[in-house]
């Protein structure tokens, strides 16, 4: 099996160690280091009250909730759009992005207005169950965290769908029904994207007290919150995120162990057109599935964010006098996930192509920062990186661009790892056969068969980094504003038109991005490979 | 691709800040609103050629944001003014070791209460808490007169109140706690909780609560009201507590950073904040800020410090007492 070479592999893991690994490190060594010595005086911390313990039952019960329920929309979502002959499914295949691209708390508002007494649903469904209802907070908190991010389960499903070897869908189609080798064979080869997406939503709906607090939901994470913010006692904040930590590193075995042994691996990867199924009668139920899903996701909030907004003039006003945040805010993001996807391509290699020993430390250290709130790892940056011989570093941009990668990298990774297992590595040693060197072979080898997991990281670092408010919130160098501070703001003195009118030219100019990146993927594609 | 790459580079040496060598600049961190702060700052930059560069804090944060930033930066400071919304924070950040003593001619007519001893920090512009009610809902005569009050059966389910672990409403429950003592606060909390008090993310929630008609009535401060009843919102404000222990003032506070970059800049807008002008200005304001001086030029709508029944607090104190009080409500209130 061919390796990454080591003048390539200790420069990228010495840069990743340093940006991802060491703020962490720090985080998770600092309660163990009171006023100069070694001290065990925060494990006390761990200790959990009766009222901590329910928190945390709450946490993980929403968390799993949030996450069955994206699987259940978002999963079908990307087989009928990316494998059957649904009608309309290139529009299909761009609108669910949407919820990506509105912030969650905007969607908890909406849904949270729409939910409450006296809003249109919450009038609507006793007259339509004929009988009262009314929606717990839990179950408001969970539906509104899955709208928001069940695309991430539809977009790596997508991704990994379009890395599947179409001769095991073609040979499993002779001995069976299309649906049963659909749900035998297709879905499973899929499984380290949907896996992954799966646990994007999991993570984003553990460690986010925002949403939940919106309906009134106490979760963990706020005890986290309170413990850094309201008691300004951050080694206790960081002993209370352990029990977050030892759940992410119980999910990475779970997930060791199930693709343990199992190859994802295709041999013709992306050379033909992928297989579509015919709905035949189920045309209409899958059409009125997506529609629905859509609607919930997408039409509510945008057309509640239409309605707050109220007039053009508003809108053109905001854009105008936001447009330098908006200029910078999109610039920071891009340079980030453009560092992230160039990381993640990288690290997933390594950690793809390495012995299986040093593969497992290294999904750990890619998957437990995770686990780490955004505050904290913002604290851990300051105190790694505010020093007299990094001031230069420090006070400028830069140091957002890091923040950043450190942040959502292992995100970047993840995504590149999936693509990455569907590839069969006797391509590259074909490659090197040929003569090719290292860095050859994966130029026109790896990186063209990985361009749409790679494309999917890019985008989904860019989001990510676009829509942070915590670690922007610490670093932000002195005179600069980024988007979300500034929605943020608006927010506070109830300005609500001003930050309906901003999200909605956020969400447009990210879908002329995202409009951008796929025609840039179609247009690096050749014609004969595009589904 | 080597054009998207020299693109991206060139951007990001512009935007990594090449400022003039020879320009004067003030850093100031400021958790009071950008609505209200920028302008103010814009003009300090007017005046004086200084350039002001801000860094603001957001309501997520529960404001929380620059004070934390400010002691992970205490080893290599960047800053050297905070200008805080509120007095609570800032004396822990005294007791820190994070500010210098610096006391500006323009804080001599400020009355002691207002500032530190030792010169760590004054106040000016002061925020009250008060009551918002909705005027669909509830008529004047409806009001109760102490916020004591609120928990009796009366108003059981019908009452919002921020997350009294952070920011101003956490200042409030300090307040309490010094004025009433333990043990009368914890009994009124829990009487509160009790009386299902709607406990929710920031005082702008809970004013909004009260604009959308949720609940009648909630407690919150001067500023989130005054930005609704300006915009025509069906609210009002009432100073609670006026014949008994008086309403809570909190005033904005303005300190140095021990061993900033700028000392001398940072003193010019330190003088500059704490002037009549400033605190005139921000009575004006949306945030209808209460000049904590007399003679202060206000609108008819912003009353005079003098004219309100002002719970009379040590500020020191409420500070001791913050870690205490935020314990016990975050036992009694997350779960």
């Amino acid at each position: 099996m061919l390796q990454c070479p080591r003048w390539l592999s200790y420069p990228v893991l010495t840069a990743f160690s340093l940006i991802v690994i060491a703020p962490i490190l720090f985080l998770v060594l600092s309660p163990f280091w009171h006023e100069g010595h070694i001290s065990g005086l925060y494990l006390q911390e761990l200790i959990l009250s009766t009222r901590q313990l329910g928190l945390l039952k709450t946490s993980m019960l929403l968390a799993g909730t949030a996450t069955s329920l994206a699987l259940v929309l978002g999963l079908p979502y990307a087989l009928l759009v990316e494998r059957t002959d649904l009608p309309g499914r290139s529009l299909f295949g761009l609108a669910y992005i949407i919820p990506l691209l509105i912030p969650p708390y905007m969607q908890a508002i909406v849904w949270d207005s729409l939910l409450a007494k006296g809003g249109w649903i919450a009038e609507l469904l006793p007259f339509l169950i004929g009988g009262p209802f009314e929606v717990s907070p839990f179950w408001a908190a969970a539906l509104s965290l899955s709208l928001a991010y069940y695309p991430f389960v539809t977009l790596l499903t997508i991704s990994g769908l379009r890395g599947i070897d179409r001769s095991y869908e073609d040979a499993g189609i002779l001995h069976r029904s299309p649906w049963s080798s659909l749900s035998r064979i297709t879905v499973p080869l899929a499984a380290p994207h949907i896996i992954s997406g799966a646990l994007f939503v999991f993570i984003f709906s553990i460690i986010d007290f925002g949403v939940p607090d919106i309906f009134r939901l106490r979760v963990y994470p706020l005890e986290i919150f309170i413990q850094f913010s309201g008691l300004y006692d951050e080694k206790a904040a960081v002993a209370l995120a352990f029990p977050l930590l030892l759940l992410m590193a119980g999910l990475v075995l779970i997930q060791v162990r199930c693709m343990k042994g199992r190859s994802y691996v295709g041999f013709g990867n992306g050379q033909r057109k992928n297989r579509r199924f015919s709905l035949g009668r189920a045309k209409f139920p899958a059409l009125a599935f997506s529609v629905f899903v859509l609607c919930l996701s997408v039409f509510i909030p945008v057309l509640f964010l239409i309605r707050t907004t109220g007039t053009w003039a508003i809108f053109m006003d905001v854009l105008v006098s936001s447009w330098p945040e908006i200029v910078y805010s999109f610039a920071m993001a891009f340079a980030a996930a453009l560092i992230m996807t160039v990381f993640a391509f990288f690290i997933a290699y390594i950690m793809e192509r390495s012995p299986s020993k040093y593969r497992g430390v290294l999904e750990y250290m890619t998957q437990l920062p995770f686990a780490i709130p955004a505050i904290l790892l913002g604290v851990a940056l300051i105190k790694l990186w505010n020093h007299p011989v990094t001031a230069w570093l420090y006070g400028s941009s830069f140091m957002i661009i890091i923040g950043y990668v450190a942040h959502f990298a292992p995100f970047s990774i993840r995504v590149v790892l999936s693509s990455l297992k569907q590839i069969n590595p006797h391509l590259e040693e074909i490659g090197h056969l040929a003569g090719h060197n290292w860095l050859r072979t994966a130029g026109r080898i790896l990186v063209p068969l990985t361009r749409t997991g790679l494309l999917t990281a890019f985008f989904i670092g860019f989001i990510l980094s676009l829509g942070d408010l915590g670690i922007s919130l610490l670093i932000i160098p002195p005179g600069i504003q980024t988007i979300p501070i500034k929605i943020y703001n608006f927010m506070h003195y109830g300005a609500e038109a001003k930050v309906a009118a901003l999200s909605l030219a956020l969400l447009g100019m990210q879908l002329i991005l995202v409009t951008g990146l796929l025609t840039l993927y179609h247009k690096t594609t050749p014609s004969y490979e595009r589904p | 691709m080597k054009t998207l790459i020299n693109i991206v580079f060139i951007s990001l040496l512009l935007i990594s800040g090449c400022t003039e060598q020879n320009q004067r600049e003030v850093v100031v961190y400021t958790s009071l609103d950008q609505l209200f702060s920028e302008p103010v700052l814009e003009d300090f930059q007017d005046k004086t050629g200084i350039k002001v560069k801000t860094v603001y804090d957001v309501e997520a944060s529960k404001t929380m944001g620059l004070f934390n930033r400010l002691l992970a930066e205490k080893a290599n400071p960047q800053c050297d003014v905070f200008w805080n919304s509120e007095v609570g924070r800032t004396i822990i950040l005294k007791n820190e070791g994070v500010l210098t003593p610096y006391v500006s001619p323009s804080a001599e007519d400020i009355p002691a209460q207002f500032k530190d001893v030792d010169g760590f920090w004054t106040g000016f512009a002061a925020r009250a808490r008060v009551l918002v009610y909705n005027t669909d809902l509830l008529e004047e005569s409806e009001l109760p007169e102490s916020i004591l009050e609120l928990a009796e059966p009366g108003w059981k389910g019908r009452v919002a109140l921020a997350y009294p672990l952070f920011g101003t409403t956490a200042t409030h429950v300090a307040a309490l706690w010094t004025h009433l003592g333990p043990y009368k606060t914890k009994k009124y909390l829990k009487s509160l909780k009790a009386n299902d008090i709607i406990i929710v993310d920031g005082n702008a929630v809970a004013r909004n609560m009260v604009v959308r008609g949720r609940v009648p009535l909630a407690f919150t401060d001067t500023d989130d009201v005054n930005v609704a009843v300006q915009s025509g919102k069906p609210v009002k404000m009432v100073y609670p507590d006026s014949q008994g222990m008086g309403a809570l003032f909190i005033p904005n506070t303005v300190a140095m950073i021990k061993d900033c970059p700028h000392q001398e800049e940072a003193k010019h807008l330190i003088d500059y904040l704490l002037s009549r002008e400033v605190e005139s200005r921000l009575a004006f304001s949306e945030s209808a800020q209460v000049p904590v001086r007399d003679g202060v030029a206000t609108p008819a709508h912003v009353p005079s410090y003098s004219s309100v029944k002002a719970m009379v607090m040590n500020y020191e104190e409420i500070a001791k007492n913050m870690k205490e009080a935020t314990r016990f409500c975050q036992e009694l209130f997350v779960r």
